[in-house]
């Protein structure tokens, strides 16, 4: 090709040949330059947007971040809660007299005193078996906070979060578990203080009578003559007409004349235990009523072989005769 | 060059004489005429007329400026203006318009 330069006054004409190759070569590059430069700017176009996108991610990853920890933290809590429910656990069962959950035998052995003066066994009846209580673990603990200014820090503090909320989830699911498993403690203990207010309930333990005591149970010297005697109960003085009361939950078993006893009343209240009301004046109950613990059950008397008006009160444990004083507060 | 100025085929320079190129005949153009060589005869254009340091012409040149810096012999008639050089060597007649 020939390129000729011809200026608009008298100057020299420029006479350029140009061979077809290097015509070729410019065209070629031209079309290179041209290509690369559209492409540059259609890539630049395209990118605006990602790199709004990007912003707007690194922003709401370090929102996720600040959302995990305090995930992380609230988990925390709700374990830390969950080991006061544990603490709130052991203590009422303390005040009720029941035995510690996590590694004592199971309550329908009777084994050893659960507290409370003179209360011989358990709870009969009652299963306690002790459960595999959770460990008090602490959440491990908590993700370093990253810089995110970097794609590459990005990347590591989006892993991060990752593996943080994974983490989480793994806290929440243990939590779950720990909260299930207290409602299933707490029910379990439900049961059992409902158990433990029936035995309380039913144990002889309130005064039949108010009064002096004018015989105390074992051995004395006998009123009628003679030498010593057994005295199988409890002697408390009181006029005649003087309400007698149940000194537990029961079922009346015998309310009629006893020889030797006069009027009496005898009382099962399950557990073993047995109660004899004697010498009464009259009897207000029927033999298979059932009676509360403080409910009238007859009156003072001095029926059957008495000095005096009197009530005469018997304790017995599974059939043997034992001193009420143990058993009365 | 890149201005919005209308280019007229009379401002068109693309046509050439080069050096040692003889013409003799009419040469009758539109655009500007470029001579380098040499041309006998006449020269009848729209647009300028251009003699370079080595154009000898020896005709009659009918054009709208013509800008002299070789060799002439003939009469000029630009419609508009006639330019000597200082290598011009001019040998005929100048009809132009007045001069204001």
């Amino acid at each position: 090709m020939t390129l000729l330069v011809i200026p608009n006054y008298y100057g020299r004409v420029t006479n350029l040949r140009i061979p077809g190759w290097v015509l070729k070569i410019a065209v070629g590059t031209a079309i290179a330059i041209l290509a690369v430069s559209t492409h540059l700017f259609v890539s630049n176009l395209q990118l605006r947007p990602k790199a709004k996108d990007y912003e707007k991610l690194k922003a709401d990853n370090r929102r996720h971040q600040q959302e995990i920890m305090r995930l992380k933290q609230e988990a925390e809590t709700i374990l830390d809660r969950i080991q006061a429910l544990e603490e709130l656990d052991r203590q009422v069962r303390e005040l009720v007299d029941l035995p510690p959950r996590k590694g004592k035998s199971s309550l329908g052995e009777g084994a050893g005193s659960v507290g409370g003066g003179g209360i011989p066994g358990g709870i009969p009846g009652a299963v306690d078996s002790p459960s595999q209580g959770p460990q008090g673990e602490k959440v491990p603990g908590s993700a370093k906070a990253l810089d995110s200014s970097s794609p590459r820090a990005l990347d590591s503090s989006v892993d991060e979060s990752s593996r943080v909320l994974r983490e989480v989830a793994t806290d929440f699911d243990r939590l779950n578990a720990l909260l299930e498993q207290q409602v299933v403690n707490l029910e379990r203990l439900k049961t059992l203080i409902i158990s433990r207010r029936k035995y309380l309930a039913a144990l002889p333990t309130r005064w039949p009578v108010r009064g002096i005591i004018t015989s105390r149970f074992g051995y004395r010297r006998s009123p009628f003559g003679g030498g010593k005697e057994f005295h199988d109960g409890l002697d408390i003085a009181a006029s005649i007409g003087t309400p007698v009361v149940a000194a537990g939950n029961g079922r009346v078993i015998f309310a009629s004349w006893l020889a030797g006893y006069g009027r009496s009343v005898i009382i099962d209240h399950g557990y073993g235990y047995r109660t004899q009301y004697s010498h009464a004046s009259s009897i207000l109950v029927r033999r298979g009523e059932t009676v509360k613990k403080g409910e009238l059950i007859a009156r003072v008397g001095s029926t059957g072989r008495s000095t005096g008006p009197h009530l005469h009160f018997m304790i017995s444990v599974n059939g043997k005769l034992v001193d009420p004083l143990g058993v009365l507060p | 060059m890149l201005g919005k100025k209308e280019t007229t085929p009379a401002d068109r320079m693309d046509t050439l004489i080069a050096p040692e190129t003889h013409f003799r005949g009419k040469i009758i153009s539109r655009g500007t005429l470029r001579i380098d060589g040499r041309v006998e005869g006449e020269i009848s254009t729209e647009g300028d007329v251009v003699i370079g340091e080595s154009g000898w012409v020896l005709a009659q040149i009918r054009a709208r400026n013509i800008l002299v810096a070789g060799k002439v012999k003939g009469n000029l008639m630009p419609a508009g203006r006639v330019e000597i050089a200082t290598t011009a060597s001019l040998e005929g007649n100048i009809q132009v318009e007045l001069a204001q």
